[in-house]
């Protein structure tokens, strides 16, 4: 039993302070890379998502060709009068959005911002904010600033709050910020801008009301969403895709997954640290094991069995993994603090990926240790005398 | 009472085909409950083979050994490491755990026994220290005692679980004349209060009348089994 025989793996471990606390260490950097490289990962599959996640309504109408939703493909709006032929649509409105350049008022820079153009009636977004300034955007060139944006766009959240009145230039046409809300950004931009459709216009003069980017479905209350959906699909055949949020936001994923390398960059960095950790571990366990192997001969000629040791040298792993996640994902909420304010991506210490981190640790350590454990061979007890 | 060791025609080699080199001939040896054993020979004569052999640490080629009723020349490594408990070891270098203090190390010994319960096993080790005359060093590290010192620890550690028989190589080989003499008048005395066997395998002179019977060794045979 563990607690009733003397620690012998603890004991060897913390013989040298100044050992074990290089070995933790060792192990502290390597979790601490594993926190950073999921989190960032997770931040940006979340963060492709995060004006998706916002989009009020039941059903949504894209064209077959929009692959991403901050670069949608226009389609005519009077494809929407279709699915209001059908009994359990309410409502169907029309959403534009597009990429446009906002000059930061205070360094001049000039940076991509995705501007979002809906009826005054009827803001499609469910968001932080949105229900207070919506009705002050019904003003020629003004809207709704996202706060959660890169500092790139200017701190304009901080100006408005302070009772300043904003302006700045959006495809260099003065626009006046009259609130703000919070959805979150993703790659394709560095902020968000909310404003009506006519507004819209006119900071995109090129584009026409008769050409949308989303269609977005109000359906009866009761309605069964997925009838309608099936229903809706028919009608529309290869003109409109009818997806749920749920799956625009699946299908912005996949595309995100299929189309950039991130995954793969970052599961590369999470191999890294793993790497790194395990490296650490095995020099040690296997330096303790090289430096102390008449003992454990002796240990083995007095009766301990060839096991025995086997599960001292796991252990000592074990206890390096455990003593280096505690105060690796102490650090790595701290870097994720920070990093969550430079870049405004969502991260968060989830329980997940705190499991996910805690695991691949234990999986580094203990692999180190059965790695280590065939040093053991040399301990023959006959060749002590 | 039956002997502590029984060796008969006892033959050992070490190699295979043409590097094979015997290095047993025909060996054999008893050694009574209860009686101190030294043997004496040449580098190289073969005796340290033989107590590796007698202590279970290499496999039986050819002959029988007996060790307190146990066959080794039939037993499997798992019966070899049960056997190995109920030996007391004394090795040239102490060889503690630099990591444990002088009672710990003595406690691994009594570990091996899973019917002492913890509380029993650190009183016994205690004990055990201040019989060999460390009560006072008995939560120093391997590193802060002296040679005497340790090697009296690694006595200590062989004799607290009472083995029926004790087996030491040059236990004196790292000490001066002084504590290598006392260390072996030590492990004498305790080995006849505790009835254990000695079987010591020395070139120190100086020791030998602290024997009841000396055997001498040379070129893998036994010379006087008197």
């Amino acid at each position: 039993m563990f607690f009733r025989d003397i620690p012998l793996a603890w004991l060897q471990l913390t013989h040298s302070k100044a050992k074990f606390f290089a070995a933790v260490t060792g192990v502290v950097v390597a979790v601490l890379l594993m926190w950073m490289q999921l989190g960032f990962l997770d931040a940006l599959y979340r963060s492709a998502t995060s004006v998706t996640n916002h989009l009020t309504g039941d059903l949504v109408l894209i064209s077959p060709h929009t692959k991403e939703f901050a670069r949608p493909e226009s389609f005519p709006r009077r494809l929407l009068g279709r699915a209001l032929g059908h009994p359990d649509v309410v409502a169907v409105h029309p959403f534009y959005e597009a990429t446009g350049k906002w000059q930061n008022p205070w360094s001049g820079e000039k940076r991509p911002i995705l501007v979002f153009g809906m009826p005054p009636d009827e803001p499609l977004f469910d968001a932080t904010g949105l229900a207070e300034g919506w009705s002050k955007t019904n003003v020629a060139d003004a809207g709704l600033f996202d706060e959660v944006c890169r500092p790139s766009l200017g701190d304009v959240g901080k100006h408005f709050h302070a009772g300043e009145t904003v302006t700045a230039e959006i495809n260099n046409r003065r626009v006046t910020v009259v609130g703000t809300v919070r959805i979150g950004v993703g790659f394709q931009a560095d902020g968000n801008f909310v404003t009506t459709d006519a507004n819209f216009l006119r900071l995109f003069p090129d584009r026409q009301a008769s050409a949308i980017d989303v269609g977005v479905i109000e359906l009866r209350p009761g309605a069964d969403r997925l009838v309608v959906q099936m229903a809706l699909r028919q009608a529309y055949g290869h003109e409109l895709k009818v997806q749920t949020p749920e799956e625009l936001i699946a299908a912005e994923l996949k595309f995100l997954q299929d189309n950039a390398p991130i995954g793969f960059v970052f599961s590369m960095g999470v191999v890294v640290g793993c790497f790194i950790g395990f490296a650490i571990v095995y020099q040690v366990l296997f330096t303790d094991i090289s430096s102390h192997l008449p003992q454990y001969a002796t240990l083995k000629a007095m009766g301990y069995s060839d096991g025995y040791l086997v599960k001292t040298v796991l252990q000592a792993a074990l206890i390096l993994a455990f003593c280096g996640y505690i105060p690796g994902t102490i650090l790595a909420a701290g870097l994720y603090e920070i990093g969550k304010r430079a870049t405004m991506l969502p991260m968060d210490l989830s329980l997940h990926r705190g499991m996910q981190v805690f695991g691949l640790s234990l999986g580094m350590c203990f692999l180190s240790g059965l790695v280590a454990v065939r040093r053991l061979r040399s301990a023959d007890p006959a060749e002590i005398f | 009472m039956p002997d502590a060791i029984d060796v008969r025609d006892l033959n050992y080699a070490f190699g295979e085909g043409e590097l094979r080199k015997q290095v047993l001939y025909d060996v054999s040896l008893t050694v009574q409950a209860g009686s101190v054993v030294i043997m004496m020979g040449p580098s190289g004569c073969g005796k340290t083979t033989l107590l590796t052999l007698v202590g279970g640490l290499r496999t039986v080629q050819a002959g029988q050994i007996e060790v307190l009723g146990h066959d080794l020349d039939a037993a499997g490594p798992a019966e070899l490491v049960a056997v190995r408990r109920h030996i007391g070891f004394v090795f040239q270098l102490h060889n503690l755990l630099d990591f444990l203090t002088a009672q710990q190390n003595v406690e691994m010994s009594l570990q091996l026994h899973p019917e002492i319960d913890p509380p029993t096993r650190r009183r016994r080790a205690q004990e055990m220290l201040k019989v060999v005359g460390l009560g006072d060093r008995m939560s120093y590290y391997p590193a802060a005692l002296s040679g005497g010192q340790r090697q009296r620890v690694s006595i200590a550690r062989a004799l607290v679980a009472q083995p029926q028989l004790i087996l030491a190589d040059e236990p004196t080989a790292a000490l001066d004349s002084t504590s290598g003499r006392q260390v072996v008048e030590l492990l004498q005395r305790l080995a006849k209060e505790q009835g254990a066997a000695v079987l010591m395998v020395t070139h120190d002179n100086r020791i030998l009348d602290l024997a009841d019977r000396i055997v001498h060794m040379e070129d893998g045979r036994i010379l006087d089994a008197g």
